[in-house]
């Protein structure tokens, strides 16, 4: 199999524009330029790249939702806030090869005829905003960006923006929000991006990594790129495993690849003395999979929606037998208590009081009906999301209802993993709600949530 | 027109507005905090969720941020839409102190109304409450709980809308999200307590109002205010219970009542506090002046007064009104001067100098109206009559409801001329300079207390409503003139109230010709000629 995004990581001193130029860096951009924008949204959406942020949705139909009769300029910002617990693709993308990502914005903003790239750099990504401004610098040296680059009359303009560090930005229309200088919260949808983004006009939103497969599948070819892959997720994914196993890395693989392999073989298997407890397949707002899930778990789009979970950003957490499902969730629930906008009631006050719930029972002070109480309030907080997901067989609960409840699915992303941990891990719950002492110290409280601030 | 059907039901609405305004014009209530009809629509509390049928299956949306299109199927009493009205407004509560008793928006507030109607759980809430902020002035006008407030950003979408002063913003992130102006800045414009009536809770009060009264003992009374001419529609509010009778028919305050075509639904500072004038400096009894200063007297001693000095003056009687008259006053002034006291000479001019404006509601004519006055010109200057005093062939003057001597600039030396006259008959509300130089003072009634039509700037003919009968020994202006009439032997026939004056009103005055005051509806109508002024 090709590597499609890593293929340059290998080299010594990758960031630089002659090493990159050195192996074929910025050619297909002048295939690109040959070709037409027409032909390159055509390839790109018959490539069947899919948006690797998380929706999972196909980049070149995205592409041609653009208004383009509006007369106002087309933006195109790139998502590099990767905020996800447990994923670090889009900061090796950019610490081991950001030319890549320059030449997929160049070649995508031709495509879309847009003059002026943003990337959303997530705030503690000091580094690799760095390395991105210095990668614009070389280009433009080189001709690359600016005025009529390579003399095809095309111009461009990439811009490097740094984000204050929320995690909220990394949904698209939260990043637009803090993109035009406003508090970094979604807006409603419609209208989409699309049609009205940033500055109110037309703009594409795509993910880093989606954006750095560009330029390979103009230079390959859509049919090379579909050979990859399965038939509905073409293509190559980096995982990024994390947890008690013996290589924690990133891993450029085929999308379908099983997630057992994952583990054992490009990651090199469970430290010793490690018994798989549970696994997280898609970062820390996916639902969680039990061991014998492992085992036949497929990573791509479908298979894992059929389990009930979802791709996600590819951040694979492997969680040992000695970790408590309990402190784990609370752990989450913290952050998310935590990143909440505060727009819509249901996600801000209910990611809070579902926090300190778990904060309770974590500390010896839960109560009986505490389970139950969790389910109702995540029922309340998430949508049916029959939309984009088919088949969850474990939220088919008030099948009457779609989505609705919040602006965005930050709420939803929190009561995934509530749910599904309640209901695959429930035994734990009981346990430390059975064990419970009402005089044991009251938690930390909200305080905790405070905490993790440094951890995002 | 669309047609959607809701709960089974199909309805004709509005094409394109927001279904959650549609839906509560068609009379199905539904509950929320976030959405107001003249903010942009901002989504956030989602207490208005519905349940749309979609191509893919029955979808939660929520009803403000989605626009009409016909044939809509929508339902808003399903089992899952109630479950999520339920959930949200627990969500809501989670925070809240409920602190209910101690508030001042108790009677008034969404979240008390909502929870009986939609709510009435036992409560499932055992952990900590997030704390915040109580009792914060953030502005001269204006006072945050942060406990309190529901976080509908309803005061924010006003002054970055309406107002366009840009004070307040969100703080923190999550349930530590809170309201607050900018730093080093105050909620200081000249709209700020409109963030109040906004405010679906008790998170912002009003100073002025704040623990003076409880609100179910208010009676509203629709009125127009009378602090500019733009006229806006306010509601008066003033205690009517039998609990405490002795504060009956004191006022409270002044809110603004939508009217789409003038105030849409605001109303200045300024305006509210107009209120006041109805409790505060009020003449109470009618007063007769002799050597030791005026004195209070009975009514028929008075009228019998006003009545000896007006015969006697034998048409050298001149009259002076003001635009801050209704339309019947004006007409009923002019006519008993001119029928019943043979008097010539009839001003309604005033010397109060233009104020502060903009472009949102203030005008710099601080006249309800001025237009009024102009449609039943023209009228006599305020010179002529002083040139008359002083030539002496004005022997007596009566006022209506006009200050001319505190608001002239030399007002002093106006009241020295004034001595010259046989009297001075002042007929207004409240002490003023001109009042205490009266020879012969009547109380009339307040704005509160009176019944009527003004014009405002554009041209739009509104009413008021009187809230009750003058106060203290106050009469009506009916009754003051018809009363007089009947003193000096000449009957003023049709002046029993304000829909029979203006029979007569709208025959003489071209602009008021074939409007009937019955006709004129909340919204006010536009007088003949103003048509597409008004409308705009």
């Amino acid at each position: 199999m090709p590597l499609v995004i890593t293929k340059n990581f290998g080299h010594e001193n990758s960031r630089a524009i002659e090493v990159y130029r050195e192996h074929g860096g910025y050619e297909t951009l002048k295939k690109a330029l040959e070709m037409g924008p027409g032909a390159v949204i055509n390839e790109v959406k018959n490539s069947g790249l899919r948006g690797r942020g998380g929706a999972g949705f196909p980049t070149g139909v995205k592409w041609t939702f653009l208004d383009t009769k509006s007369g106002n300029p087309i933006y195109f910002c790139v998502n590099a806030d990767e905020s996800e617990p447990g994923t670090f693709k889009d900061r090796h993308i950019m610490n081991n090869d950001p030319h890549l990502l320059l030449e997929g914005i160049i070649i995508s903003c031709f495509a879309v005829g847009s003059h002026k790239a943003f990337v959303y750099c997530r705030g503690e990504f000091h580094r690799q905003i760095e390395f991105m401004w210095k990668a614009v610098e070389e280009a433009t040296a080189a001709g690359f960006i600016g005025k009529n680059i390579l003399g095809s009359g095309f111009d461009i303009d990439i811009v490097i923006h740094k984000g204050a560090g929320a995690y909220i930005c990394g949904e698209e229309t939260g990043l637009l929000s803090s993109l035009e200088g406003n508090k970094g919260q979604p807006r409603i949808k419609p209208p989409f991006p699309a049609i009205k983004g940033l500055y109110d006009c037309p703009t594409v939103v795509n993910n880093v990594e989606t954006i750095c497969a560009v330029p390979w599948i103009i230079e390959n070819g859509a049919d090379a790129y579909k050979a990859m892959g399965t038939e509905r997720s073409p293509g190559t994914k980096v995982f990024c495993v994390s947890g008690p196993v013996k290589n924690p890395n990133f891993f450029e693989v085929e999308l379908g690849y099983p997630l057992i392999d994952l583990i054992n073989k490009e990651a090199g298997g469970l430290r010793d003395g490690v018994e798989l407890k549970a696994c997280i397949p898609g970062g820390s707002s996916m639902p969680i999979l039990t061991p014998e899930e492992v085992a036949v778990a497929k990573m791509d789009y479908e298979a894992l929606n059929a389990m009930g979970t979802f791709l996600g950003s590819g951040g694979i957490v492997v969680i040992p037998k000695t970790m408590s499902i309990v402190s784990l969730l609370r752990n989450i629930a913290n952050f998310y208590a935590h990143e909440s906008c505060g727009q819509c009631t249901p996600c801000r006050e209910g990611s809070g009081w579902v926090a300190k719930i778990l904060q309770n029972i974590d500390a010896g002070r839960g109560r009986h009906g505490d389970i139950e109480l969790l389910h109702d309030l995540c029922d309340n907080m998430r949508g049916w999301a029959h939309k984009f997901h088919p088949i969850q067989p474990w939220l088919k609960k008030d099948e009457g209802m779609g989505g609705g409840k919040t602006i965005c699915v930050f709420s939803d992303a929190l009561a995934w993993p509530v749910q599904s941990y309640l209901i695959k891990f429930r035994h734990e719950f009981e346990e430390a709600i059975a064990k419970a002492n009402p005089s044991a110290a009251v938690p930390a409280d909200i305080s905790e949530s405070r905490s993790v601030a440094a951890a995002h | 027109m669309a047609t959607i059907t809701v709960n089974d039901q199909e309805i004709e609405v509005k094409n394109g507005v927001p279904l959650l305004q549609a839906l509560l014009d068609a009379g199905t209530f539904i509950p929320h905090f976030c959405y107001h009809q003249d903010l942009p629509v901002d989504g956030n509390c989602r207490q208005c969720l519905v349940e749309l049928e979609t191509p893919k299956g029955a979808s939660g949306v929520i009803s403000c941020a989605t626009p009409v299109g016909d044939g809509m199927i929508v339902r808003t009493n399903s089992e899952s839409i109630e479950k999520a009205r339920r959930g949200v407004l627990e969500y809501l509560l989670v925070n809240h102190p409920v602190d209910c008793p101690v508030c001042d928006q108790a009677g008034e507030c969404r979240l008390q109304q909502y929870y009986m109607n939609y709510g009435f759980h036992r409560s499932r809430v055992n952990v900590e409450k997030v704390h915040k902020h109580k009792t914060l002035q953030i502005g001269p006008r204006v006072v945050l709980d942060q406990e309190r407030c529901v976080l509908c950003r309803r005061c924010i979408r006003f002054v970055d809308n309406v107002s366009k002063s840009y004070e307040l913003a969100v703080g923190g992130r999550g349930d530590h999200s809170y309201i607050t102006t900018f730093p080093g800045h105050e909620l200081d414009n000249k709209y700020s307590v409109n963030t109040v009536d906004v405010c679906p809770v008790g998170a912002l009060t009003d100073t002025d109002f704040r623990f003076k009264c409880r609100v179910w003992f208010l009676k509203k009374t629709d009125t127009i205010c009378h602090g500019c001419s733009r006229g806006c529609n306010a509601s008066f509010e003033s205690y009517n219970h039998n609990t405490m009778d002795e504060l009956n028919g004191t006022a409270f305050r002044l809110r603004p009542r939508r009217n789409p075509e003038v105030n849409k639904s605001w109303m200045c500072d300024e305006g509210r506090l107009l209120y006041k004038t109805v409790n505060e400096n009020r003449i109470q009894e009618p007063h007769l002046k002799n050597g030791h200063g005026p004195q209070a007297v009975a009514w028929e001693k008075a009228f019998a007064t006003a009545a000896e000095a007006i015969s006697g003056a034998e048409g050298k009687v001149a009259g002076l009104c003001s635009p801050d008259c209704t339309n019947e006053e004006l007409f009923l002034f002019r006519r008993f001067m001119n029928e019943i006291c043979g008097s010539e000479i009839v001003s309604a001019e005033s010397l109060k100098k233009p104020g502060y404006e903009d472009d949102i509601l203030l005008r710099a004519d601080k006249h309800p109206n001025s237009k009024g006055v102009e449609f039943q010109g023209p009228w006599n200057s305020l010179q002529e009559i002083l040139d008359g005093i002083e030539s002496e062939s004005i022997k007596v003057l009566v006022v209506l409801r006009n200050d001319f001597l505190g608001l002239a600039d030399n007002g002093s030396e106006l009241g020295g001329k004034l001595a010259e006259l046989d009297a001075l008959i002042v007929i207004d509300s409240n002490h003023s300079m001109t009042s205490k130089a009266a020879t012969v003072l009547l109380p009339i009634g307040t704005f509160a207390e009176r019944s009527g039509s003004y014009v405002n700037f554009e041209g739009r003919i509104q009413r008021t409503f009187n809230a009750y009968r003058p106060r203290w020994e106050a009469k009506t202006e009916f009754d003051i003139f018809r009363t007089l009439a009947a003193q000096l032997e000449k009957p003023l026939k049709g002046v029993t109230n304000a829909a029979r004056v203006w029979q007569d009103l709208s025959e003489s005055v071209k602009e008021f010709e074939g409007i009937a005051l019955g006709d004129i509806g909340n919204n006010g109508s536009p007088a003949k000629g103003y048509e597409t002024e008004a409308a705009t």
